[in-house]
Formats: structure tokens, C-alpha cells, sequence
């Protein structure tokens, strides 16, 4: 589990205990009332962009650094030359080579500290809209995954056919972001849940100038998974609704549990990245299209259609 | 008398608070909470997310987001006729929920932001 430093955490003064606990264990469980759970996420945003912030902000130093260690090496020969100094020759090269040493380890320490930008750009946003809807009474039921994606995830690596090139990997992580049970107003029960799959492929080759390179592509699979429990049996009436299913990226499916028919709506996507895997997610718009959709399918008998 | 606005996204259903005025737009009955003050008097959330001189908040995002959502599945004044939600959602997306004439709002579109 990747976890950050105390100080990043002291460093932010504003986080309340339970943002503080989400941070540290790295997860959300439990029954939470939807007001006090948007408040947290909220306070996850916080600690979110500030992270963000400071990431980029090391990394543009990082890069700096880099270029200032070219330059500084040139520049310790020409100041050598002039000041005829053992000392302070080495100076503008061995600076800017600590700083890079520096700013690279506090990259790492803050990619640990991050959290998925799934909380920031998509559940908390769907919660917000969908505030009028919960129980008043009734919590929402939580599994929030915090945790940034790591070697644990690692579902299974294997060696490709290389064909041209001169070894291809392939890895495949899989993390489950998001599982939670929203009780409605009307006694039903939305389900929502996020899995990602993230896929590896390293590629090393030979350039035509003799030169060993290696590349690495990134592919995350976004399965968004929307289930409407309906509180008493019934019988649904998908035809209304089933002109509005994208059958290219979207599946709708029934299923019986515990005598009641249940309602089920996939959506898939797929990003993809070069270096780093992908920061993209789903828009909290299509969580709350997929359950506006199955809503829509509740028959006269349910109270919900004409 | 109870407050008519319709509350809700995928469960819609009345307010149902003491009313304490009515929508200067459509008419509807509204409780102190529901009441939004803007350039055209008192307005329910659903009018004032339409409306030019309200301010924003948590219900009149909804309201806005709701009419744009359903819009999408055939028209907010055709969801009773076409029996896509139940008889609650279709009086809240009304014509009579938007006002006959409400002033119109400023589009929120800016080409230059990022």
C-alpha cells in the first residue's frame, strides 16, 4: 500500500480527522450520510489539487534541473578557466545535479501521497447531483479505493511475441475504485460501481543507429456499472429506453436477486497514454445518465412511469 | 398549502414543506427554502436556474442539470406524453415549471477558458 509521508499531511491544516484517516488508510468504507460524504470527498478534492499543484510544480523544477546540469557542466570548465578554483569550479554542475536528486525523490513521495482522480472528477460530482434523491433517512453504503496504482495490483505479466522489436511485455493491473449502495427516496437502491484495468506494454528495440530504446504505452479500461434495485418486485419495460443505449459501449442486462428483478447498465471506456498511466476518467455526467436511463424503465405498477 | 417544487433527479417528488409564497413566474407554491430572490421577485429553483439576476446555488445547479439531462431522452415537455418518467417528472419539466417567458439567462459559455 502506498502511503504519504505525516508531513504531507501536516502539511495540510484544513483536513478534518476522517480526511485525514481516508488519506492515511488509504480507503472510504462504511455507512456514510450522503451530505457528510460530499463534505469528505470534498475535503479529498482539496488534498487532491493540492497534491496536483505541487506535482507539477516539482516537476517543472525537476526539468529545469536537468537542463540547468547540461549547462553547468559546460559552465564549471569556463569558471574553472577564470577563477582557477578547485572549489567553486564544480559548483554550477554539482547544484543543479542535487536538485534533481531532490526534486525527483519528492515527486515520488507525492505521486504516493496522490489519490485517483476518480473521487475528484467523477464521484464527487455525480453525489452533488444526485443529493435530492437519497433517503433522508438511510446511509450510503461505501468501498472507496484510494489507493494510486501500484506492483499489488499486478494481475498477471508475460512476455509478447516480439516480432521486430527486441522484447515486449505486457502487464495487467486491475483496481476496483468505487462500490456503493445509494438508498433512494423511493425505497430502491442505485448501485454504483468503478473498475479500472490498466494495461503495460513495454517495448525495447533497436533504432537504426544501433541504439537499445525502450517505450512504454498505457491502456485504462474503465468499466462504470450502474444497478437500480427496485423495493418491491416488479416488472421493468426496457423498450422505452432501449433506443437510448449506445450498444457500442453500453450493455443492459437483468438479472434476479432475492425474488426481485434488478436492472443493470454497463458503460465501458478506454483511455490511453504514453510514459505514465492515463489521468483520464469518466465524466459524472454518463454515471448519472446511466441511472436517469434506468429509471426510465420503471413500469406504471412501480410508480414510476405513465 | 405545500411547497409544489419537485425535488430530485431520478425520484422526483414534491417538496411538501409549508409554502410561504408563489413563484412569480409559474406560479407554484414555495417554502422559504425553495425561495429564490433575483431581479424578478420571488422564483422557485426551477424558474430561477432559468432566469437572468439569481444567484446560484446547490438547487438551481440541479434544477438547470436536470432540465439538460432530460432534454437529451425527448424534451422536457414531452415526458409525460411519451411515458418516459412518471407523472411528478413530467409536471416538474412542464412548460409551466419554466415559466411562460422567462427572462432569458446569460450564456455561461466562455470560447477563452481552459
Amino acid at each position: 500500500m502506498s502511503k504519504p509521508s505525516s508531513a504531507a499531511i501536516n502539511q495540510e491544516a484544513d483536513l478534518s480527522p476522517d480526511a485525514r484517516q481516508a488519506i492515511e488508510t488509504r480507503k472510504i468504507t462504511g455507512a456514510w450520510n450522503a451530505r457528510a460524504l460530499v463534505k469528505l470527498l470534498g475535503e479529498l478534492e482539496r488534498w487532491d489539487l493540492t497534491i496536483e499543484k505541487r506535482k507539477s510544480k516539482a516537476n517543472g523544477i525537476w526539468i529545469g534541473s536537468i537542463v540547468a546540469t547540461v549547462l553547468g557542466f559546460f559552465l564549471m570548465f569556463f569558471v574553472g578557466a577564470v577563477t582557477d578554483s578547485l572549489w567553486m569550479a564544480p559548483i554550477p554542475f554539482v547544484v543543479p545535479l542535487a536538485s534533481i536528486f531532490y526534486f525527483r525523490r519528492k515527486l515520488n513521495e507525492l505521486t504516493k501521497a496522490d489519490i485517483p482522480n476518480e473521487l475528484r472528477l467523477a464521484i464527487r460530482p455525480m453525489l452533488k447531483q444526485l443529493s435530492q434523491d437519497f433517503h433522508p433517512d438511510q446511509k450510503v453504503r461505501v468501498d472507496l479505493n484510494l489507493t494510486m496504482l501500484d506492483e499489488k495490483q499486478r494481475k498477471f505479466s508475460k512476455n509478447l511475441p516480439p516480432g521486430k522489436n527486441r522484447s515486449l511485455k505486457l502487464s495487467v493491473f486491475e483496481a476496483a475504485v468505487c462500490d456503493m449502495r445509494m438508498p433512494l427516496a423511493d425505497g430502491s437502491t442505485a448501485v454504483l460501481r468503478v473498475d479500472n484495468e490498466y494495461h503495460k506494454l513495454e517495448r525495447s528495440y533497436k533504432t537504426p543507429r544501433g541504439k537499445y530504446k525502450s517505450k512504454t504505452k498505457w491502456k485504462k479500461a474503465t468499466t462504470a456499472t450502474a444497478i437500480l434495485i427496485p423495493a418491491a418486485p416488479m416488472k421493468w419495460e426496457p423498450a422505452r429506453m432501449q433506443k437510448f443505449i449506445e450498444k457500442s459501449c453500453e450493455k443492459l442486462s437483468f438479472s434476479e436477486k432475492n425474488g426481485v428483478m434488478v436492472a443493470r447498465l454497463d458503460r465501458y471506456y478506454k483511455f490511453k497514454s504514453a510514459g505514465q498511466p492515463p489521468q483520464d476518467t469518466l465524466p459524472p455526467a454518463d454515471i448519472v445518465r446511466l441511472f436517469i436511463r434506468l429509471t426510465g424503465m420503471r413500469p406504471t405498477a412501480a410508480g414510476g412511469g405513465q | 398549502m405545500s411547497c409544489e417544487y419537485q425535488l430530485g433527479m431520478l425520484v422526483m417528488r414534491e417538496c411538501g414543506a409549508p409554502a410561504s409564497g408563489a413563484c412569480g413566474m409559474c406560479g407554484r407554491q414555495i417554502c422559504p427554502m425553495h425561495t429564490m430572490m433575483g431581479d424578478a421577485g420571488p422564483a422557485c429553483p426551477q424558474c430561477a436556474s432559468q432566469a437572468a439576476g439569481y444567484e446560484d446555488n446547490d438547487d438551481t445547479d440541479i434544477a438547470e442539470t436536470r432540465g439538460q439531462y432530460f432534454t437529451q431522452y425527448g424534451g422536457a415537455a414531452q415526458f409525460g406524453q411519451r411515458g418516459f418518467f412518471s407523472s411528478a417528472d413530467s409536471a416538474a419539466m412542464s412548460q409551466r415549471a419554466f415559466g411562460a417567458n422567462p427572462p432569458a439567462k446569460q450564456q455561461r459559455y466562455d470560447p477563452k477558458e481552459t
